[in-house]
Protein backbone atom coordinates (compact mmCIF):
# COMPACT_ATOMS: atom_id res chain seq x y z
CA UNK A 1 0.00 0.00 0.00
CA UNK A 2 0.82 3.60 0.36
CA UNK A 3 3.65 4.35 2.51
CA UNK A 4 5.45 7.33 1.43
CA UNK A 5 3.55 8.92 4.27
CA UNK A 6 5.39 10.10 7.32
CA UNK A 7 5.45 7.47 10.03
CA UNK A 8 2.86 7.76 12.76
CA UNK A 9 3.72 10.44 15.26
CA UNK A 10 5.24 9.14 18.44
CA UNK A 11 3.18 9.77 21.50
CA UNK A 12 5.11 10.55 24.66
CA UNK A 13 4.59 8.21 27.57
CA UNK A 14 2.35 10.57 29.47
CA UNK A 15 0.05 10.84 26.47
CA UNK A 16 0.53 14.54 26.21
CA UNK A 17 2.87 16.49 24.16
CA UNK A 18 4.12 19.95 24.02
CA UNK A 19 5.35 20.81 20.69
CA UNK A 20 5.07 23.54 18.22
CA UNK A 21 1.79 24.05 16.38
CA UNK A 22 3.51 23.42 13.05
CA UNK A 23 4.48 19.89 14.10
CA UNK A 24 0.99 19.22 15.40
CA UNK A 25 -0.46 20.39 12.13
CA UNK A 26 1.87 18.04 10.25
CA UNK A 27 0.78 15.14 12.46
CA UNK A 28 -2.86 15.86 11.80
CA UNK A 29 -2.30 16.09 8.06
CA UNK A 30 -0.30 12.90 8.02
CA UNK A 31 -3.12 11.11 9.86
CA UNK A 32 -5.63 12.57 7.38
CA UNK A 33 -3.60 11.13 4.50
CA UNK A 34 -3.56 7.73 6.14
CA UNK A 35 -7.34 7.78 6.54
CA UNK A 36 -7.96 9.08 3.03
CA UNK A 37 -5.56 6.56 1.54
CA UNK A 38 -7.30 3.63 3.16
CA UNK A 39 -10.96 4.68 3.18
CA UNK A 40 -11.31 7.63 0.84
CA UNK A 41 -13.12 10.87 1.67
CA UNK A 42 -16.17 9.04 3.03
CA UNK A 43 -14.13 7.64 5.90
CA UNK A 44 -12.73 11.00 6.90
CA UNK A 45 -13.86 12.75 10.04
CA UNK A 46 -11.97 15.24 12.18
CA UNK A 47 -12.40 13.17 15.30
CA UNK A 48 -11.05 10.02 13.66
CA UNK A 49 -8.08 11.96 12.34
CA UNK A 50 -7.45 13.59 15.73
CA UNK A 51 -7.54 10.20 17.39
CA UNK A 52 -5.11 8.68 14.90
CA UNK A 53 -2.79 11.67 15.21
CA UNK A 54 -2.87 11.39 19.00
CA UNK A 55 -4.04 14.96 19.50
CA UNK A 56 -7.20 15.96 21.24
CA UNK A 57 -10.20 16.96 19.25
CA UNK A 58 -10.17 20.55 20.37
CA UNK A 59 -6.60 20.94 19.15
CA UNK A 60 -7.46 19.39 15.81
CA UNK A 61 -10.38 21.79 15.40
CA UNK A 62 -8.06 24.70 16.05
CA UNK A 63 -6.04 23.66 13.03
CA UNK A 64 -8.83 22.54 10.75
CA UNK A 65 -12.31 23.75 11.39
CA UNK A 66 -14.04 21.40 8.99
CA UNK A 67 -13.38 18.19 7.17
CA UNK A 68 -13.33 20.20 3.93
CA UNK A 69 -10.40 22.22 5.29
CA UNK A 70 -8.62 18.96 5.94
CA UNK A 71 -9.30 17.73 2.40
CA UNK A 72 -8.16 21.05 0.94
CA UNK A 73 -4.91 20.87 2.92
CA UNK A 74 -4.35 17.29 1.74
CA UNK A 75 -4.98 18.26 -1.87
CA UNK A 76 -2.42 21.00 -1.46
CA UNK A 77 0.07 18.52 0.01
CA UNK A 78 -0.38 16.15 -2.97
CA UNK A 79 0.06 19.01 -5.39
CA UNK A 80 3.26 20.20 -3.74
CA UNK A 81 4.66 16.69 -3.54
CA UNK A 82 4.03 16.19 -7.25
CA UNK A 83 5.56 19.53 -8.04
CA UNK A 84 8.71 18.80 -6.05
CA UNK A 85 9.12 15.37 -7.58
CA UNK A 86 8.50 16.28 -11.20
CA UNK A 87 9.85 19.80 -11.35
CA UNK A 88 12.66 19.87 -8.79
CA UNK A 89 14.14 23.01 -10.27
CA UNK A 90 11.98 26.12 -10.31
CA UNK A 91 11.32 27.66 -13.71
CA UNK A 92 12.02 25.88 -16.95
CA UNK A 93 15.51 26.61 -18.16
CA UNK A 94 16.55 23.53 -20.03
CA UNK A 95 15.72 23.27 -23.72
CA UNK A 96 12.70 21.09 -24.48
CA UNK A 97 14.69 18.32 -26.12
CA UNK A 98 16.75 17.85 -22.98
CA UNK A 99 13.90 17.61 -20.57
CA UNK A 100 13.80 14.39 -18.62
CA UNK A 101 10.47 13.41 -20.14
CA UNK A 102 10.54 9.69 -19.49
CA UNK A 103 11.69 10.33 -15.92
CA UNK A 104 8.76 12.68 -15.36
CA UNK A 105 6.35 10.11 -16.83
CA UNK A 106 7.75 7.43 -14.53
CA UNK A 107 7.52 9.62 -11.45
CA UNK A 108 3.88 10.43 -12.14
CA UNK A 109 2.83 6.85 -12.93
CA UNK A 110 4.62 5.59 -9.82
CA UNK A 111 3.11 8.23 -7.58
CA UNK A 112 -0.38 7.51 -8.92
CA UNK A 113 -0.05 3.75 -8.47
CA UNK A 114 1.44 4.08 -4.98
CA UNK A 115 -1.13 6.65 -3.85
CA UNK A 116 -4.31 5.72 -5.70
CA UNK A 117 -6.84 7.37 -3.40
CA UNK A 118 -4.82 10.49 -2.68
CA UNK A 119 -4.04 10.93 -6.35
CA UNK A 120 -7.68 10.66 -7.35
CA UNK A 121 -8.81 13.02 -4.61
CA UNK A 122 -6.26 15.53 -5.81
CA UNK A 123 -7.29 15.15 -9.46
CA UNK A 124 -10.97 15.53 -8.77
CA UNK A 125 -10.73 18.39 -6.30
CA UNK A 126 -8.28 20.22 -8.53
CA UNK A 127 -10.44 19.87 -11.65
CA UNK A 128 -13.57 20.87 -9.77
CA UNK A 129 -11.97 23.91 -8.14
CA UNK A 130 -13.24 27.33 -9.05
CA UNK A 131 -9.82 28.15 -10.37
CA UNK A 132 -7.68 25.07 -11.15
CA UNK A 133 -4.94 27.43 -12.27
CA UNK A 134 -4.28 28.04 -8.57
CA UNK A 135 -3.13 24.48 -8.07
CA UNK A 136 0.68 24.68 -8.08
CA UNK A 137 1.31 21.36 -9.80
CA UNK A 138 -1.42 21.69 -12.39
CA UNK A 139 -0.26 25.19 -13.21
CA UNK A 140 3.33 24.08 -13.71
CA UNK A 141 2.29 21.02 -15.67
CA UNK A 142 0.16 23.04 -18.04
CA UNK A 143 2.81 25.72 -18.46
CA UNK A 144 5.30 23.06 -19.35
CA UNK A 145 2.89 21.57 -21.90
CA UNK A 146 2.31 25.02 -23.35
CA UNK A 147 6.04 25.71 -23.56
CA UNK A 148 6.55 22.48 -25.43
CA UNK A 149 3.57 23.23 -27.69
CA UNK A 150 5.16 26.53 -28.67
CA UNK A 151 8.44 25.04 -29.76
CA UNK A 152 8.89 23.48 -33.16
CA UNK A 153 9.68 20.19 -31.48
CA UNK A 154 6.00 19.53 -31.02
CA UNK A 155 3.03 18.97 -33.27
CA UNK A 156 0.92 21.94 -34.32
CA UNK A 157 -2.41 22.91 -32.88
CA UNK A 158 -2.08 21.39 -29.40
CA UNK A 159 -4.77 22.44 -26.93
CA UNK A 160 -2.60 22.45 -23.79
CA UNK A 161 -5.53 22.60 -21.40
CA UNK A 162 -7.46 19.70 -22.89
CA UNK A 163 -4.27 17.70 -23.36
CA UNK A 164 -3.21 18.26 -19.74
CA UNK A 165 -6.57 16.99 -18.50
CA UNK A 166 -6.37 13.88 -20.72
CA UNK A 167 -2.87 13.04 -19.55
CA UNK A 168 -3.49 13.63 -15.86
CA UNK A 169 -6.83 11.80 -15.91
CA UNK A 170 -5.03 8.86 -17.51
CA UNK A 171 -2.30 8.75 -14.87
CA UNK A 172 -4.64 9.01 -11.93
CA UNK A 173 -7.38 6.64 -13.10
CA UNK A 174 -5.06 3.90 -14.29
CA UNK A 175 -4.58 2.73 -10.65
CA UNK A 176 -8.30 1.87 -10.49
CA UNK A 177 -7.71 -0.54 -13.34
CA UNK A 178 -4.48 -1.80 -11.81
CA UNK A 179 -6.02 -2.48 -8.43
CA UNK A 180 -8.85 -4.54 -9.93
CA UNK A 181 -6.45 -6.72 -11.88
CA UNK A 182 -3.21 -7.12 -10.04
CA UNK A 183 -2.81 -9.82 -7.43
CA UNK A 184 0.88 -9.52 -6.79
CA UNK A 185 3.44 -6.78 -6.54
CA UNK A 186 4.87 -8.13 -9.77
CA UNK A 187 1.56 -7.71 -11.59
CA UNK A 188 1.40 -4.19 -10.31
CA UNK A 189 4.89 -3.39 -11.46
CA UNK A 190 4.13 -4.85 -14.84
CA UNK A 191 1.02 -2.69 -15.23
CA UNK A 192 2.89 0.36 -14.01
CA UNK A 193 5.48 -0.29 -16.68
CA UNK A 194 2.77 -0.62 -19.32
CA UNK A 195 1.41 2.82 -18.48
CA UNK A 196 4.90 4.36 -18.57
CA UNK A 197 5.49 2.89 -21.97
CA UNK A 198 2.12 3.74 -23.53
CA UNK A 199 2.29 7.29 -22.19
CA UNK A 200 5.77 7.69 -23.64
CA UNK A 201 4.60 6.28 -26.96
CA UNK A 202 1.57 8.53 -27.10
CA UNK A 203 3.54 11.65 -26.12
CA UNK A 204 6.36 10.90 -28.50
CA UNK A 205 4.06 10.45 -31.47
CA UNK A 206 0.97 12.42 -30.55
CA UNK A 207 2.50 15.48 -28.93
CA UNK A 208 6.17 15.77 -29.75
CA UNK A 209 7.93 15.38 -33.03
CA UNK A 210 9.52 11.99 -32.59
CA UNK A 211 12.48 12.82 -34.82
CA UNK A 212 13.60 15.52 -32.38
CA UNK A 213 13.84 12.98 -29.55
CA UNK A 214 15.87 10.05 -30.85
CA UNK A 215 16.83 8.90 -27.34
CA UNK A 216 13.15 8.53 -26.41
CA UNK A 217 12.39 6.65 -29.62
CA UNK A 218 15.27 4.33 -28.81
CA UNK A 219 13.94 3.78 -25.30
CA UNK A 220 10.54 2.97 -26.73
CA UNK A 221 11.92 0.60 -29.34
CA UNK A 222 13.88 -1.27 -26.71
CA UNK A 223 10.99 -1.76 -24.32
CA UNK A 224 8.53 -4.58 -24.71
CA UNK A 225 5.00 -3.69 -25.67
CA UNK A 226 2.46 -4.73 -23.04
CA UNK B 1 -32.02 18.00 -11.16
CA UNK B 2 -34.12 15.51 -13.07
CA UNK B 3 -37.34 14.71 -11.33
CA UNK B 4 -38.81 11.35 -11.82
CA UNK B 5 -42.50 11.57 -12.29
CA UNK B 6 -44.50 9.77 -9.71
CA UNK B 7 -46.66 7.43 -11.62
CA UNK B 8 -49.78 5.59 -10.82
CA UNK B 9 -49.43 1.99 -10.00
CA UNK B 10 -48.62 0.18 -13.17
CA UNK B 11 -50.31 -3.01 -14.10
CA UNK B 12 -48.92 -5.55 -16.47
CA UNK B 13 -46.14 -3.30 -17.61
CA UNK B 14 -43.10 -4.87 -16.03
CA UNK B 15 -40.81 -3.33 -18.63
CA UNK B 16 -42.18 0.15 -17.93
CA UNK B 17 -41.79 -0.42 -14.20
CA UNK B 18 -38.25 -1.61 -14.66
CA UNK B 19 -37.37 1.47 -16.68
CA UNK B 20 -38.93 3.76 -14.09
CA UNK B 21 -36.84 2.06 -11.41
CA UNK B 22 -33.65 2.35 -13.46
CA UNK B 23 -34.33 6.00 -14.19
CA UNK B 24 -34.82 6.72 -10.50
CA UNK B 25 -31.72 4.71 -9.59
CA UNK B 26 -29.71 6.71 -12.10
CA UNK B 27 -30.89 9.96 -10.51
CA UNK B 28 -29.97 8.79 -7.01
CA UNK B 29 -26.62 7.36 -8.13
CA UNK B 30 -25.75 10.66 -9.83
CA UNK B 31 -26.60 12.66 -6.75
CA UNK B 32 -25.39 10.49 -3.91
CA UNK B 33 -23.31 7.68 -5.38
CA UNK B 34 -23.81 4.01 -4.59
CA UNK B 35 -23.56 4.69 -0.83
CA UNK B 36 -26.71 6.78 -0.95
CA UNK B 37 -28.74 4.24 -2.88
CA UNK B 38 -31.25 1.76 -1.46
CA UNK B 39 -33.88 -0.28 -3.29
CA UNK B 40 -36.60 1.25 -1.13
CA UNK B 41 -35.39 4.82 -1.71
CA UNK B 42 -35.35 4.17 -5.44
CA UNK B 43 -38.84 2.63 -5.32
CA UNK B 44 -40.14 5.71 -3.57
CA UNK B 45 -38.63 8.08 -6.12
CA UNK B 46 -39.92 5.93 -8.98
CA UNK B 47 -43.41 5.83 -7.49
CA UNK B 48 -43.34 2.07 -7.48
CA UNK B 49 -44.21 0.06 -4.43
CA UNK B 50 -41.38 -1.47 -2.53
CA UNK B 51 -42.43 -5.06 -3.02
CA UNK B 52 -42.56 -4.57 -6.76
CA UNK B 53 -39.11 -2.98 -6.78
CA UNK B 54 -37.70 -5.94 -4.84
CA UNK B 55 -39.25 -8.31 -7.36
CA UNK B 56 -37.19 -6.60 -10.02
CA UNK B 57 -34.02 -6.14 -8.00
CA UNK B 58 -33.54 -8.30 -5.00
CA UNK B 59 -30.34 -6.67 -3.88
CA UNK B 60 -28.98 -3.16 -4.01
CA UNK B 61 -25.95 -4.54 -5.89
CA UNK B 62 -28.23 -5.95 -8.61
CA UNK B 63 -29.86 -2.57 -9.00
CA UNK B 64 -26.56 -0.69 -9.20
CA UNK B 65 -25.24 -3.19 -11.76
CA UNK B 66 -28.41 -3.00 -13.87
CA UNK B 67 -28.35 0.80 -13.79
CA UNK B 68 -24.73 1.04 -14.90
CA UNK B 69 -25.31 -1.56 -17.62
CA UNK B 70 -28.22 0.51 -18.80
CA UNK B 71 -26.05 3.67 -18.85
CA UNK B 72 -23.48 1.72 -20.86
CA UNK B 73 -26.04 0.73 -23.46
CA UNK B 74 -27.28 4.31 -23.69
CA UNK B 75 -23.71 5.40 -24.19
CA UNK B 76 -23.24 2.76 -26.86
CA UNK B 77 -26.34 3.89 -28.68
CA UNK B 78 -25.45 7.58 -28.45
CA UNK B 79 -21.87 7.20 -29.58
CA UNK B 80 -21.64 4.26 -31.94
CA UNK B 81 -24.20 5.25 -34.49
CA UNK B 82 -21.93 3.65 -37.04
CA UNK B 83 -18.94 1.40 -36.89
CA UNK B 84 -15.69 3.16 -36.24
CA UNK B 85 -13.66 0.65 -38.12
CA UNK B 86 -14.47 -0.80 -41.53
CA UNK B 87 -16.77 -3.81 -41.21
CA UNK B 88 -14.20 -6.33 -42.33
CA UNK B 89 -10.78 -5.15 -41.38
CA UNK B 90 -8.27 -6.67 -43.73
CA UNK B 91 -4.58 -6.08 -43.50
CA UNK B 92 -3.87 -5.32 -47.12
CA UNK B 93 -6.88 -3.21 -47.94
CA UNK B 94 -6.07 0.45 -48.24
CA UNK B 95 -7.70 2.53 -45.57
CA UNK B 96 -10.21 5.08 -46.72
CA UNK B 97 -8.85 8.12 -44.91
CA UNK B 98 -11.75 10.44 -45.46
CA UNK B 99 -14.08 7.86 -44.15
CA UNK B 100 -11.92 6.98 -41.17
CA UNK B 101 -11.29 10.59 -40.24
CA UNK B 102 -14.91 11.54 -40.42
CA UNK B 103 -15.86 8.55 -38.27
CA UNK B 104 -13.20 9.41 -35.72
CA UNK B 105 -14.24 13.06 -35.66
CA UNK B 106 -17.91 12.39 -35.14
CA UNK B 107 -17.19 9.62 -32.67
CA UNK B 108 -15.04 11.94 -30.51
CA UNK B 109 -17.63 14.65 -30.62
CA UNK B 110 -20.51 12.38 -29.68
CA UNK B 111 -18.57 10.86 -26.81
CA UNK B 112 -17.47 14.29 -25.53
CA UNK B 113 -21.06 15.52 -25.70
CA UNK B 114 -22.43 12.49 -23.93
CA UNK B 115 -19.88 12.89 -21.14
CA UNK B 116 -20.74 16.57 -20.87
CA UNK B 117 -24.48 15.88 -20.73
CA UNK B 118 -24.16 13.09 -18.16
CA UNK B 119 -21.20 14.15 -16.01
CA UNK B 120 -21.95 12.42 -12.71
CA UNK B 121 -23.36 9.14 -13.89
CA UNK B 122 -20.69 9.06 -16.61
CA UNK B 123 -17.95 9.23 -14.02
CA UNK B 124 -19.59 6.62 -11.83
CA UNK B 125 -19.89 4.36 -14.86
CA UNK B 126 -16.22 4.91 -15.69
CA UNK B 127 -14.97 4.05 -12.17
CA UNK B 128 -17.14 0.98 -12.21
CA UNK B 129 -15.91 -0.23 -15.56
CA UNK B 130 -12.28 0.34 -14.60
CA UNK B 131 -12.74 -1.66 -11.40
CA UNK B 132 -14.53 -4.62 -12.96
CA UNK B 133 -12.63 -7.89 -13.06
CA UNK B 134 -13.64 -8.20 -16.67
CA UNK B 135 -14.39 -4.79 -18.19
CA UNK B 136 -15.21 -6.41 -21.51
CA UNK B 137 -18.51 -7.50 -20.01
CA UNK B 138 -19.46 -3.86 -20.32
CA UNK B 139 -21.09 -3.32 -23.71
CA UNK B 140 -19.63 0.10 -24.34
CA UNK B 141 -16.11 -0.69 -23.19
CA UNK B 142 -16.12 -3.88 -25.25
CA UNK B 143 -17.13 -2.01 -28.38
CA UNK B 144 -14.68 0.81 -27.76
CA UNK B 145 -11.70 -1.48 -27.16
CA UNK B 146 -12.74 -3.59 -30.13
CA UNK B 147 -12.76 -0.54 -32.40
CA UNK B 148 -9.26 0.46 -31.34
CA UNK B 149 -8.10 -3.12 -31.91
CA UNK B 150 -9.67 -3.14 -35.35
CA UNK B 151 -7.94 0.10 -36.19
CA UNK B 152 -4.60 -1.35 -35.13
CA UNK B 153 -5.17 -4.68 -36.87
CA UNK B 154 -6.58 -3.03 -39.96
CA UNK B 155 -3.19 -1.47 -40.56
CA UNK B 156 -4.12 2.16 -39.90
CA UNK B 157 -2.76 2.16 -36.36
CA UNK B 158 0.77 2.77 -35.22
CA UNK B 159 2.94 -0.03 -34.01
CA UNK B 160 3.23 -0.96 -30.38
CA UNK B 161 -0.03 0.49 -29.13
CA UNK B 162 -1.15 -0.91 -25.79
CA UNK B 163 -4.87 -0.92 -26.50
CA UNK B 164 -6.01 -1.34 -22.91
CA UNK B 165 -3.86 1.45 -21.54
CA UNK B 166 -4.83 3.72 -24.40
CA UNK B 167 -8.53 2.97 -23.92
CA UNK B 168 -8.37 3.71 -20.18
CA UNK B 169 -6.43 6.90 -20.80
CA UNK B 170 -8.80 8.23 -23.44
CA UNK B 171 -11.99 7.30 -21.60
CA UNK B 172 -10.66 8.87 -18.41
CA UNK B 173 -9.99 12.09 -20.29
CA UNK B 174 -13.49 12.17 -21.81
CA UNK B 175 -15.21 11.67 -18.47
CA UNK B 176 -13.00 13.94 -16.36
CA UNK B 177 -13.07 16.86 -18.78
CA UNK B 178 -16.63 17.80 -17.70
CA UNK B 179 -15.36 18.23 -14.13
CA UNK B 180 -12.93 20.85 -15.36
CA UNK B 181 -15.56 22.41 -17.59
CA UNK B 182 -18.09 22.58 -14.75
CA UNK B 183 -16.13 25.36 -13.14
CA UNK B 184 -15.38 27.13 -16.41
CA UNK B 185 -18.54 27.08 -18.45
CA UNK B 186 -21.92 27.87 -17.03
CA UNK B 187 -24.12 28.09 -20.10
CA UNK B 188 -25.22 25.21 -22.25
CA UNK B 189 -23.60 26.85 -25.22
CA UNK B 190 -20.30 27.26 -23.44
CA UNK B 191 -20.35 23.61 -22.42
CA UNK B 192 -21.03 22.53 -25.96
CA UNK B 193 -18.11 24.61 -27.16
CA UNK B 194 -15.90 22.97 -24.52
CA UNK B 195 -17.04 19.51 -25.66
CA UNK B 196 -16.04 20.46 -29.20
CA UNK B 197 -12.66 21.67 -28.04
CA UNK B 198 -12.02 18.44 -26.24
CA UNK B 199 -13.12 16.33 -29.20
CA UNK B 200 -10.79 18.30 -31.45
CA UNK B 201 -7.83 17.68 -29.13
CA UNK B 202 -8.58 13.96 -28.90
CA UNK B 203 -8.78 13.84 -32.66
CA UNK B 204 -5.48 15.69 -32.99
CA UNK B 205 -3.80 13.47 -30.44
CA UNK B 206 -5.15 10.31 -32.05
CA UNK B 207 -4.26 11.40 -35.53
CA UNK B 208 -0.62 11.74 -34.56
CA UNK B 209 -0.33 9.36 -31.67
CA UNK B 210 -2.57 6.50 -32.71
CA UNK B 211 -2.96 6.55 -36.45
CA UNK B 212 0.00 5.62 -38.63
CA UNK B 213 2.29 8.35 -39.87
CA UNK B 214 1.68 7.99 -43.61
CA UNK B 215 -1.97 8.80 -43.21
CA UNK B 216 -1.20 12.13 -41.53
CA UNK B 217 -1.10 14.40 -44.52
CA UNK B 218 -4.50 13.34 -45.73
CA UNK B 219 -5.96 13.51 -42.24
CA UNK B 220 -4.48 16.95 -41.72
CA UNK B 221 -6.11 18.39 -44.79
CA UNK B 222 -9.35 16.69 -43.89
CA UNK B 223 -9.22 18.27 -40.44
CA UNK B 224 -8.47 21.72 -41.75
CA UNK B 225 -11.49 21.47 -43.97
CA UNK B 226 -13.92 20.03 -41.50
CA UNK B 227 -12.79 21.43 -38.20
CA UNK B 228 -11.51 24.94 -38.83
CA UNK B 229 -11.12 25.60 -35.11
CA UNK B 230 -9.22 22.45 -34.37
Amino acid sequence: MVFILASAPETPANGRRRRNPQATREDILSAARTVLASDGPDGLSLSRVAHLAGVNRGTAYQHFETRDDLIAATVDWVSRSLLEKTFPKPGGGEPAEQRPIFEAISILVDFAVENPELGRIWLFEMLAAENPGDDPFFQRFMESTEELAQTDLSEDGIDAEALSVIILAGYFLWPVWVRARSRTAKDRENMTQRMRREMLRLMLHGVMRAEAFPHLQKLLDESEPG
Amino acid sequence: MARVETRQRRRRDPEGTRLAILEAAKTILSQDGAEGLSVSGVAKLAGVNRGTAYQHFELKEDLVRATLDWVSSQLLEAVFTEDLAPPEPAVEVEVDIDDMASRMASFSLRLAEFAMDHPDIGRIWLYDVLSRPNPREDVFYERFAHSVEDLVRGGAGQEGIDVEVLAVLMLSGFFLWPVWVGSHARSKRARKAMAQRFAAEVLRLSMHGVVRADTHAQLQSYLREKLPDA
